[in-house]
Order: C-alpha cells, then sequence, then structure tokens
C-alpha cells in the first residue's frame, strides 16, 4: 500500500490544527489576492501567518507580498502592542542547495522591519516537521510535572520484575525497605 | 519547622540590598512578579543583585571565590561602607500556593556569615537555617556542595558562564551534574546497598560453610572413635582369662605377695598391682642408685680412722699450751733483760757525753783548786769511758739472748697450731665420711624393708662389709625387674581387659554421637545451601540492577532531550544544525554525556562548542541550563535568575528569546538582566501579561554613586490586546 502524498492544504490543516490544540483561533484567508489561502492564527499575544510552498522561489516570490499584507491588518488595529508579535511562518517543501537559496534564506530571516519569518525549508512529505516549527507559539514541554514524577527507583523495580527468573515479592520488598530507610542494613 | 509544608518552592517577593558589594546604602527591591527584567548599563550594579541573591542563598559567591588574591581580602563588604561594617541581605520569600511569607537574613562579611529565616515568627538561625532553606528552595540535598553545583547549574546562569556547561566541565562532570538533577544517584545508591547485602549473604555463607566444616569434622572423628573402640574390643584379651593368667603368672614369677587385694577380680586390683609394680620398680631403682652411691662412697674413705685423729690432736693441743706458757716465760725475760740494757745504756752515754766534753778542756792544773793533775792518766780513763763499756755489752747480750729465745718458742707455737688445724680438718672429714656412712646404710636398710615383700637378701651385712655384697644384691634385682616386667604386662592386659568391658558399654553412647552428629552435618549442609540459593538469587539480582539501571538511567536522559530541543527550535540559532542533543555513554556509577548538535536532514552532528559560532553557542548552553532547570527533579528551584544572558546574540536570537522569555515565567519565577535598552524594552513589551493576572516589574539600574545604584521600578499590569482576527472580517 503506498503512502499518500499529503498536499500543502494537509500541511496547513495539521499546523492549524496544533495551534487550536493550543488555544489559538485559526482561519484561513486569502491575505493575498492570487495566491493560494494562508493559516491564520492568533491568541492574546501572538498573530501568525502560515503558508506552505512547493519550491523556493515560490517562496521568495511570495514573502514580500505576504509580510505586507500582514502588516497592512495589524495596522488597522491601532495602539496594540501585537505589532510586535505577528510572524509569518514559510516553509518550503524542497531542500535548499544552491548558495544564492541559503543567501535568500538568511535575508529573510533578518529582514524583521515588519514581521519576524520563521523560514524553513526541505520538509518534503513531513507533516510532523511542523511540530517543531509551531513549538515557539505553543507552552514548553511539561517537563516540571515529568521531574517532579520521576521516581528512578520505582522505574528500576518495574523494570526488574519483567525479568521472570527474578523472585518479585523481593524485589518489591527490597525496594520497599530502601525507600522506608534509605538503606537495606536491616536486610 | 518543616520544610516538608513546603508545597511549592520559594520565589521573592522582595530584597533589601545593605553594605554588599555596589550597594551602600540600604535598597529595598520589589520582586513580587512571576517576572523581573532589570536593565542599565554595564557597571550600575545588576551583577551586584544577583551576587546578592547568591550570597544570601549559598553564603559565598563562587565565581569571585576564585578570583581572591588572600583569604583576607573583602570581597563581600561595601567599599566605601564604614569600617567593621557587616554586609545584610534580605529577601522576603513565599511559595506559590501558601500566603504566608517567611522572611531570610544573611549577615556577614568575607571571613563568614550567618542567615536567619523567620517562618511565622519562628526563627532558625546558622546551620538549622541553612539546611531548611535549601530543602525549602526545592533542593533534594542539604550538602553545600552539591547544592551550590545544583544552583548554578539550574537557578542561576551567571554572565560570562553562560558557556560554561558546554566548555568548562569534563564529560564525566557533565554526566554527573546531569546525573544527579535527574535524580538517578539514588538508583546508585540502592545498587550500592543490595550489593552491600550480597557481601553479607556471602559472609554468612562462609560462616555457614565453615559450621560445616566444623560438623563434618565432628561427625569424622564420632566415627573414628567408634571404629577404635572396636578395634580395641576386637583385639582385647577376655577379663577372666586375663586374670586368671595373671594369678597364675604372678604365681609362678613369685609375686603372689602383691596380689593380695580384696576384690582380686576388679579392673581396680589389676590398678592396684600396676601401681604396686610400679612402686617396687621405683624402689629397685633407689637401691641401684644407693648402691652407686655407696661404692663411690667408700672409694672416698679416709685413711686415718677418727678416733686416731682425736688422739693426734689431744697431744699436739698438750704440746701447745706448753709452748704457749714457755712463751709467756720467755716473753717477761726479754722485757726484762731490755729494760736492765737501757738503763746501762744510758748511764754510758751520759759519761761518755761528759767524758766527750771534758776531753778538749783537759789541762795539768785544776781551773778550780789550781791543784796539779794527772793529764795521761785522766785522759786515759776518759778514753775508757769514751770506749765500749764492758757492762754494756754483758747486758745487750742477756737482752739478745731472751729475745732469741722467746722468738724461737712463738716459731714452735705456730707449727704446733698449723699441725692442729691439720688434724682438726681431717678429723671433720673422717666425721662427716663415717655420718654419711650411716645415712647411706640407714636408707638402704629402708629402702630394703620396702623390697622385703620381694624376698629381699637377708641378712644385711655390716657396713664395711656392704660393697662386697652388693654383687648379690644387683643380680637379685635384677631377676626382680624381669618378673616385675612381666607382672606388669600381664596387669596391662586385665586393664585392657577391663577397658574392653567398658567401651562395649560405651558403644551405644558413641552411636548416639554419630547420629548427633550426622544430624548436625545435613542441617549445617542445608543451611550451607539455603544461603548459597539465597547468595546466587541476590547477585542475579544485583546483576540485574545494574543492567537495569543503565536503561532507567537513558531513558530518564532520554526524557531530557525533548526538552533541550523543545528550548533550541524556538531559538534555532543555526540554520542547518536544527537538533541540540546528548550523546551519553552509560557505565555503572559512571558515563559520560557530551553536547551534540544534529543537521536532521543529513544527520550529521557536531559539538555545539566545537562547531557552534559564540553566539550560536551560547544559545545552546542556554538551552541546555534551562533544560536542567525545568526537568531536574532533585533540583526544582521556584525561579530562575539569568544575569545578561544575551551577549553576542543577533536579532532574530533576541527575538526567539525575548518570546521564550513568555513561556519561561508560566513555569517559575523570572529574573532576568541585560545590558541593552533595546532588548530590556522587547523583553518589558513581551512580559506584560494579556489574559491572566500577571504581573511584571522593570527595575533600571539608571545610575551608580558611592552610596549604591539608582533604581527605578514600574510595575507593569495586565493590559488586554483586541483581537484582530474578529476585526479581519
Amino acid at each position: 500500500m503506498s503512502e499518500i502524498t499529503p498536499s500543502n492544504e494537509n500541511f496547513k490543516g495539521y499546523f492549524a490544527t496544533k495551534l487550536k490544540e493550543a488555544g489559538y483561533d485559526t482561519r484561513t484567508w486569502e491575505l493575498v489576492q492570487g495566491l493560494a489561502p494562508v493559516v491564520l492564527a492568533e491568541n492574546p499575544y501572538y498573530l501568525i501567518a502560515f503558508q506552505v510552498f512547493n519550491v523556493w522561489t515560490e517562496l521568495v516570490d511570495a514573502a514580500g507580498r505576504i509580510e505586507l499584507a500582514l502588516s497592512d491588518i495589524i495596522s488597522r488595529q491601532k495602539a496594540t502592542d501585537k505589532v510586535w508579535d505577528a510572524y509569518l511562518v514559510l516553509v518550503c517543501r524542497t531542500e535548499l542547495h544552491k548558495i544564492e537559496d541559503f543567501n535568500q534564506l538568511s535575508n529573510l530571516t533578518y529582514n524583521t522591519r515588519h514581521t519576524r519569518k520563521i523560514v524553513h525549508t526541505g520538509l518534503g512529505d513531513q507533516l510532523t516537521r511542523l511540530d517543531e516549527i509551531a513549538k515557539p507559539f505553543i507552552s514548553l514541554t511539561k517537563a516540571r510535572s515529568t521531574a517532579k514524577g520521576r521516581d528512578p527507583l520505582r522505574i528500576l523495580g518495574e523494570k526488574m520484575i519483567e525479568d521472570e527468573a527474578i523472585d518479585h515479592a523481593e524485589v518489591e520488598k527490597l525496594i520497599s525497605i530502601f525507600r522506608e530507610r534509605g538503606d537495606l542494613a536491616s536486610v | 519547622m518543616s520544610s516538608s509544608s513546603q508545597a511549592e518552592p520559594l520565589v521573592f517577593r522582595s530584597l533589601v540590598i545593605e553594605r554588599f558589594r555596589g550597594f551602600n546604602d540600604p535598597a529595598e527591591i520589589p520582586l513580587d512578579a512571576s517576572a523581573v527584567v532589570v536593565s542599565g548599563a554595564n557597571g550600575q550594579g545588576k551583577t551586584s543583585l544577583f551576587d546578592a541573591i547568591q550570597w544570601l542563598l549559598l553564603g559565598r559567591i563562587q565565581r569571585l571565590e576564585e578570583l581572591r588574591f588572600r583569604k583576607s581580602e573583602e570581597h563581600i563588604v561595601n567599599i566605601y561602607a564604614p569600617i567593621g561594617s557587616k554586609a545584610r541581605v534580605q529577601a522576603t520569600m513565599k511559595d506559590a500556593l501558601s500566603s504566608n511569607l517567611l522572611t531570610v537574613t544573611r549577615t556577614g562579611d568575607h571571613s563568614g556569615s550567618i542567615l536567619e529565616v523567620d517562618r511565622d515568627g519562628e526563627l532558625l538561625v546558622g546551620e538549622k537555617a541553612e539546611k531548611w532553606l535549601k530543602v525549602a528552595l526545592g533542593a533534594s540535598t542539604v550538602e553545600e556542595v552539591t547544592f551550590e553545583r545544583y544552583f548554578l547549574t539550574a537557578a542561576l546562569l551567571q554572565q560570562d558562564l553562560v558557556r560554561s556547561f558546554l566548555s568548562t566541565y569534563t564529560h564525566a562532570e557533565r554526566y554527573e551534574v546531569l546525573s544527579r538533577l535527574l535524580g538517578l544517584s539514588v538508583i546508585d545508591k540502592f545498587i550500592d546497598e543490595l550489593a552491600g547485602t550480597e557481601k553479607r549473604i556471602d559472609e554468612q555463607v562462609k560462616k555457614a560453610y565453615g559450621e560445616l566444616q566444623e560438623a563434618e569434622e565432628i561427625m569424622a572423628k564420632a566415627d573414628q572413635d567408634i571404629k577404635e573402640s572396636k578395634a580395641r574390643i576386637a583385639t582385647a584379651p577376655v577379663l577372666s582369662d586375663a586374670i586368671e593368667q595373671m594369678k597364675k603368672e604372678a604365681k609362678s614369677l613369685g609375686l603372689s605377695s602383691l596380689l593380695r587385694t580384696s576384690d582380686e577380680n576388679s579392673k581396680k586390683n589389676a590398678q592396684v598391682i600396676l601401681r604396686e609394680v610400679y612402686q617396687h620398680k621405683q624402689y629397685l631403682q633407689r637401691l641401684d642408685e644407693l648402691m652407686d652411691a655407696i661404692q663411690v662412697h667408700f672409694g672416698q674413705k679416709p685413711t686415718i680412722a677418727p678416733e686416731a685423729l682425736g688422739k693426734d690432736i689431744m697431744k699436739i693441743k698438750s704440746q701447745l699450751d706448753e709452748a704457749n706458757a714457755r712463751l709467756k716465760d720467755d716473753l717477761a725475760k726479754e722485757h726484762q733483760y731490755l729494760e736492765a740494757f737501757d738503763k746501762v745504756k744510758s748511764r754510758a752515754d751520759e759519761l761518755k757525753q761528759l767524758a766527750g766534753l771534758a776531753m778538749p778542756m783537759l789541762t795539768d792544773r785544776c781551773p778550780v783548786c789550781s791543784q796539779r793533775i794527772n793529764v795521761d792518766d785522766v785522759r786515759n780513763r776518759l778514753q775508757l769511758i769514751l770506749a765500749e763499756q764492758p757492762e754494756l755489752s754483758e747486758a745487750k747480750n742477756r737482752y739478745e739472748k731472751a729475745r732469741k729465745a722467746a722468738e724461737s718458742t712463738a716459731k714452735r707455737i705456730s707449727r704446733l697450731e698449723q699441725e692442729y688445724r691439720n688434724a682438726s680438718t681431717a678429723m671433720e672429714a673422717a666425721t662427716n665420711w663415717r655420718r654419711q656412712t650411716n645415712r647411706l646404710a640407714e636408707e638402704l636398710k629402708e629402702v630394703s624393708e620396702n623390697l622385703d615383700r620381694l624376698e629381699f637378701p637377708r641378712p644385711l651385712p655390716e657396713v664395711d662389709a656392704l660393697v662386697d655384697w652388693f654383687s648379690v644384691v644387683r643380680n637379685w634385682a635384677s631377676d626382680v625387674s624381669t618378673r616385675l616386667r612381666a607382672l606388669e604386662q600381664l596387669a596391662e592386659k586385665v586393664v585392657a581387659a577391663h577397658l574392653a568391658v567398658e567401651e562395649t558399654d560405651r558403644m551405644d553412647r558413641l552411636e548416639a554421637n554419630l547420629e548427633h552428629a550426622k544430624a548436625l552435618r545435613i542441617q549445617k549442609q542445608s543451611v550451607v545451601d539455603n544461603l548459597a540459593k539465597s547468595l546466587a538469587a541476590r547477585r542475579m539480582l544485583t546483576v540485574l540492577a545494574k543492567e537495569k539501571a543503565t536503561e532507567v538511567v537513558r531513558e530518564a536522559f532520554d526524557e531530557l532531550e525533548p526538552v533541550v530541543q523543545d528550548l533550541f527550535c524556538r531559538l534555532a540559532p543555526h540554520p542547518t544544525f536544527d537538533r541540540l542533543s546528548f550523546t551519553h555513554e552509560l557505565f555503572r556509577k559512571r558515563g559520560s554525556s557530551i553536547p551534540l548538535a544534529i543537521d536532521q536532514q543529513t544527520q550529521l552532528k557536531v559539538s555545539p562548542a566545537i562547531g557552534f559560532s559564540s553566539a550560536q553557542a551560547n544559545v545552546a548552553a542556554l538551552c541546555y541550563f534551562l533544560a536542567l532547570a525545568f526537568a531536574s527533579s532533585e533540583a526544582d528551584f521556584g525561579f530562575v535568575l539569568l544575569d545578561d544572558p544575551l551577549q553576542a546574540m543577533d536579532d532574530v536570537n533576541v527575538l526567539g528569546f525575548s518570546d521564550l522569555c513568555r513561556f519561561l515565567r508560566r513555569e517559575k519565577q523570572l529574573i532576568i538582566a541585560t545590558h541593552e535598552e533595546r532588548l530590556s524594552n522587547l523583553l518589558v513589551r513581551k512580559l506584560r501579561s494579556r489574559d491572566e493576572p500577571f504581573n511584571s516589574i522593570s527595575l533600571n539600574f539608571s545610575s551608580w554613586n558611592r552610596s549604591g545604584p539608582y533604581i527605578q521600578s514600574e510595575r507593569i499590569g495586565p493590559r488586554e490586546e483586541v483581537s484582530i482576527l474578529a476585526n479581519l472580517a
């Protein structure tokens, strides 16, 4: 069974879903006439425009126009700090090879006059690459809760009793004594 | 006061700094916000704020300890403070859930400091306060060095030390820090304890094995006892036969007299016989020694009998008495003649003196009466006087004769005395010899009486005939000895027969002993088997625990990786290396952790410390630091302190970082300093809350003088923003 190649719309849908799950309002919007609609996502802190391109030249051609259009819709809203929080996320499914392409990538990324542009290339058919691309706009990994719940001794015990040759009750007893007393001197 | 009541680690509400480093006058700094942006040009006191927090919580400032030239060098108290002043840093803190505030105060200088914790009016001071605070801050350890390492790895990112995690630590040190922060050291301790129990069981096995060997030896001995006993019984003569033979042989040996006891058949009787035989052998031996001694003694017999010597002594004594009486007379005469001689000599000497005087004055007339003097006649007479006078010679001769007589008598006495002594010595020796002879004879008589039961040859001859008689006695003694030996052997046989009878009676007990020893051995063998089984099981458990510990460690590190990557992909400092990770080599209790950047497209890998630019490496280090601050289970501090972390970052990184701070402040209190006004303004804008009641505080260190920094603080409250999408249509 051959895998279905995801379309650009699939990419935009995936990205929109990720941000929606993170609490964003999303919609698809024709930001620039004649270009494919972008995904717009907004929460109290960010306004993000997301577009997917098959080839690098398309991206380079469209980037400026999308950026201006995004700035335009923000500027309609007077006295908002969100002018600092507009992001244009552009992804190109093909890889870059030529030095001039990399130069263009650098110029795009470092030109923050209107909006910050986050550009990723070479995604191919990998929808999951969007997980990392969306990350700057969503909360940090719940590392603290993971850390607080980490109990290496319990995990060790569980792994040990996977071995059938081992006396499970003995392992549990030893870990329980060690947890209670901090040593196994009484064993 | 218990730290367990702390549901969440502590965060800062305010800080008072006085006479500490860049601060001289007391300065109260508000910190009651989830994000605090500290701004100001370099040298305005921002780092002193972070130093104050570090000193308050640790009691020292690690980076300055390394720079101090002398231990006495003051590096804590403000240089413009009055001499002898102490620095003071006081924080008001609270945990996220409780509304109770507590104050933590450290006072001191370069030589030391004291910490006080005041919580609800309950005061902890010194060591107790230090320990309580460490736990309340969210650390699992109160050990100073480890806590400091935790603090500097997961709470405070110091200016200029951003990249220390990448470049200062060795791979092994980095592994150790990571492992501790991830709470994995408990596994090492558990495995050590497990190995300890294995060692103890091993010792028990050795001890039990020793006891098993002992039991086997006891069993072997019991078995041997039985065998030996059986052998003795088998070879022992029949008792009645042995007794009969002994009686018979005693009679034929002429030793029946020794068998005369009340119970001839008893073992005791045989033992009495053996004792008798032994006793008589002792008498015979003594007899032999006596005969030898008497023979030697008679070889030393004196030539003159004591009686004859007595007569000689009497005679010498008589002569001596006579000589002494004569000497007395001779000495009296000598004395008498000496006095007479002295008188004559005195008168003659006077006359000689006068004659000597007169001779030169001799004239033919008397100088008194002038009568005529016959000079020749007078001179002749004076000359006669001057010559030796006959009566003096006579007196001298008499005296000399008397002296010689006394001298002769004295010599005779001396000779007689020597003779007397010689005779007396000989007399004593002869007497002693005779006394010794009598004693030996007496003893011989006594021994012979002891041997009468064996028909000792009688009668005893006179003393002088003893030596000749000894040949008879020696023949008799030789014969008796042979017979005694034969009887002795017979008695021994009787005793052996008796013992065999007793051993037959004892056999049941010996067999019971053997059974008991066998049971003991089985019991000990069982103990050894059980312990050996336990040891094998425990060894297996320890090996398995070590093996699985590696998996647990690897999984814990694997949990850290997405956290690092989550942070790294937000900042994305490198165009192609878009993944930040670690590579770990894990061994038991040690390992190495090497930071790694990966180009996900090509899967090429590089160490960020080597392959990244300085700014890119700073971003990587920042990601590692923040990941540890968020993923550590052992040091879950309630705050993150970042002192100018953005040095050399470009605009894109700065924008990415300021966005990241929006999320950081939701997890921990964020206190961040920067010397760039542009960034501080950006942070202030970015950190203003728009949907939740979070506050931010902006602290602007605008100038500094000898009193300390001038700080302008501004509280930035939440402000809602309108939705752009809602108005889009």
